[in-house]
């Protein structure tokens, strides 16, 4: 169970500034199954990062919504991306799972990978052009 | 017992266990027109064709024949009620979403009603008007994914009753809460916080003073772990005690003597890379032994096992010991193949044709773990029942047959074996009739062995009517010395449990 507050905190709803970007990853969140928490967004650039050692592109904490969720990573350098949502739904700062491991609150992955485990970089990953990406992500 | 404990039981490949999905040669649409084709020329489908409404509201049905005073009650069935939305059918009989029943048996006569259990996986389909995820046995296109198997919990198998609760049960996550007098859903039950979606198997086993035994396989997800849950009578976690068998198969249920639970690993196996739905990824291996797992109720965390003849057992009879013998019982099969052969091909509409059909086998294993496997009846049957009071020697075995041709190729005759003398009596519904699980229900006050009642269902799809029979349990062949008389029939139920009044 991965603390998420500690991070957040410092990195909230903010870009890393990079050099020469323009495109903007609009991440669509539809349906939500509990109005209660936020949700953790998280993209990466990379699998190191994704993998949990390297530096993310971007976090965000955002409250939940039934009604669906609508985040810009604005000023991203063209490229490949992961996105991983995390639904905090108790509010508790972590991501609650079994005791099997398997996660009892909501998450999903960019480009929808329909794995029963954490997906790879490679399966969540999009590219970004330079005109910008706009996806859906399911939410679990 | 810590989380990392189960992970590193689960195995390194555990989670890391891919779940990739491959087109498959025909899918739900295909199977859809299959169906819809064969129902038109075989009334017996009706035993597969989806329910035509979610409530079914309770009705007074008619009763012929001296039904028993002592014999109040309500009776459960459990089963795959629903099977197809906006032109897509499921590809896997298992894969239905679960319809529950129930027949309440009360002074002033008999009613019938059934509900849709509503899982969370109904509820969403129900509201979107066709499937969103995928089944055991079916790929749906375009499906959401699921956060944990009770994602796609149908809630479909059994019926469990415990202190006045009642749980509509699946096998790969959480036993799932109904209401036991308006069948409404009440939710996934977490037995304990971190239990969540946590598989716990249709066939738990209840001690004398009403505390549960029961297992969970998760081996869906990696790993060769079974799970052995143990619930006291008041709905209260005991404990959960997870066994790294190195089993990584399909497991259906267990029996157990007053000393010992008994758990078979038949090699029905996983693939080590699941393509697509997790029953196409199950492979039945001859060349591989069966493994009898013999846990000691006193300390489960330590198994023994001893080796038996590849076969496979979906239902479980009597167990006992016996000189330091263990004796158990079951419907066993030389080969494992029905889940995905005949299992599919019923909703294609084509019949359930056994090629290895299971028969009543006895398999005694003494102190040295040397094994003797007895043949009791060479009937093909499923679904025993006995008079689970007892755990001794003697008694009778009740199972549904199909002791010869019919149409549907499906079970429609009651058999009682006398275990001590071997003798078989039969009572078949007739022609144009399938039979449902039949269970044997004590008469009050009495303490003798198999003094009671069989109680069961049966479909007549000729005259559409489902038929809830009683019969004297000593007396099977008599036929049923009462009956209820529904006007219509309903997808056939698996399990089915009974609470008297």
């Amino acid at each position: 169970m991965k603390t998420l507050t500690g991070t957040l905190l410092i990195s909230a709803l903010f870009a890393l500034p990079l050099a020469g970007q323009a495109a903007d990853l609009t991440v669509r969140i539809d349906k939500i199954r509990e109005a209660s928490g936020h949700l953790f967004l998280k993209v990466c650039a990379d699998a190191t990062c994704w993998d949990g050692d390297g530096e993310a592109v971007s976090k965000a904490l955002i409250p939940a919504d039934t009604d669906g969720v609508q985040h810009v990573v604005a000023d991203l350098e063209p490229g490949r991306y992961a996105v991983i949502v995390m639904h905090d739904e108790n509010d508790n700062g972590e991501f609650d799972m079994n005791f099997m491991g398997i996660p009892k609150e909501g998450y999903g992955y960019s480009n929808n990978p329909r794995v029963m485990r954490k997906a790879t970089f490679d399966e969540a990953a999009v590219d970004v052009p330079e005109g910008g990406l706009t996806t859906d992500l399911l939410l679990r | 017992m810590q989380r990392r404990d189960v992970l590193k039981a689960l195995g390194a490949a555990g989670l890391a266990q891919a779940f990739p999905l491959s087109a498959l040669a025909t899918g739900p649409d295909d199977t859809f027109q299959a169906f819809r084709r064969a129902r038109q020329r075989h009334a017996w489908l009706a035993g597969w064709e989806s329910v035509d409404r979610t409530v079914l509201p309770r009705t007074a049905v008619d009763v012929t024949g001296d039904w028993p005073a002592a014999l109040r009650g309500s009776f459960y069935r459990n089963g795959p009620g629903l099977f197809d939305r906006s032109g897509q059918r499921y590809q896997h009989w298992f894969d239905g979403d679960g319809l529950l029943q129930a027949w309440r048996i009360g002074e002033s006569g008999i009613t019938h009603q059934a509900r849709m259990i509503g899982t969370t996986k109904f509820v969403d389909e129900e509201q979107a008007g066709r499937f969103l995820y995928n089944a055991a046995g079916t790929e749906i296109p375009d499906a959401r994914p699921v956060r944990n198997a009770d994602g796609s919990n149908t809630a479909n198998t059994a019926v469990m009753p415990l202190d006045g609760d009642l749980y509509a049960l699946w096998e790969g996550g959480s036993a799932w809460e109904v209401d036991p007098d308006t069948l409404e859903s009440r939710g996934a039950k977490t037995w304990r916080e971190g239990l969540e979606a946590v598989p716990f198997s249709a066939h738990p086993l209840f001690e004398a003073d009403g505390s549960v035994w029961n297992f969970g396989s998760a081996a869906y997800i990696g790993g060769g772990t079974v799970l052995i849950w143990r619930i006291d009578a008041r709905g209260r976690l005991q404990s959960i005690t997870p066994l790294d068998v190195g089993h990584r198969g399909y497991v259906h249920s267990f029996t157990m003597t007053d000393r010992h639970l008994l758990v078979m690993l038949a090699p029905l196996m996983l693939e080590s890379e699941l393509r697509g739905p997790y029953f196409d990824s199950l492979r039945w291996r001859p060349d591989q032994a069966s493994k009898l797992l013999i846990i000691d109720k006193n300390d489960p965390s330590r198994p023994r096992h001893v080796d038996l003849p590849a076969g496979m057992v979906f239902h479980w009879a009597d167990a006992y010991e016996q000189g330091g013998d263990i004796v158990l019982a079951g419907a066993w099969s030389s080969s494992g193949d029905l889940i995905n052969s005949a299992f599919k091909g019923v909703m294609r509409g084509e019949p359930i044709h056994d090629d290895a059909p299971s028969a009543l086998t006895e398999f005694r294993i003494d102190s040295a773990g040397r094994s003797r496997i007895t043949t009791v009846s060479s009937l093909p049957v499923e679904f025993p029942e006995f008079d689970r009071r007892f755990s001794a020697a003697g008694g009778r075995t009740y199972l549904l047959a199909q002791p010869q041709a019919n149409d549907s190729d499906y079970l429609d005759t009651v058999v009682a074996v006398d275990r001590t003398t071997g003798s078989t009596q039969q009572y078949r519904y007739g022609d144009h009739h399938m039979a449902e699980e039949h269970r044997f229900v004590p008469r009050p006050g009495s303490s003798t062995r198999d003094d009671g009642w069989l109680i069961g269902t049966a479909m007549d799809y000729r005259n559409g009517r489902t038929l809830l029979s009683v019969f004297d349990a000593r007396r099977v062949a008599d036929g049923p010395i009462a009956q209820a008389r529904l006007n219509r029939t309903l997808p056939l139920s698996f399990h089915a449990c009974f609470v008297a009044t």
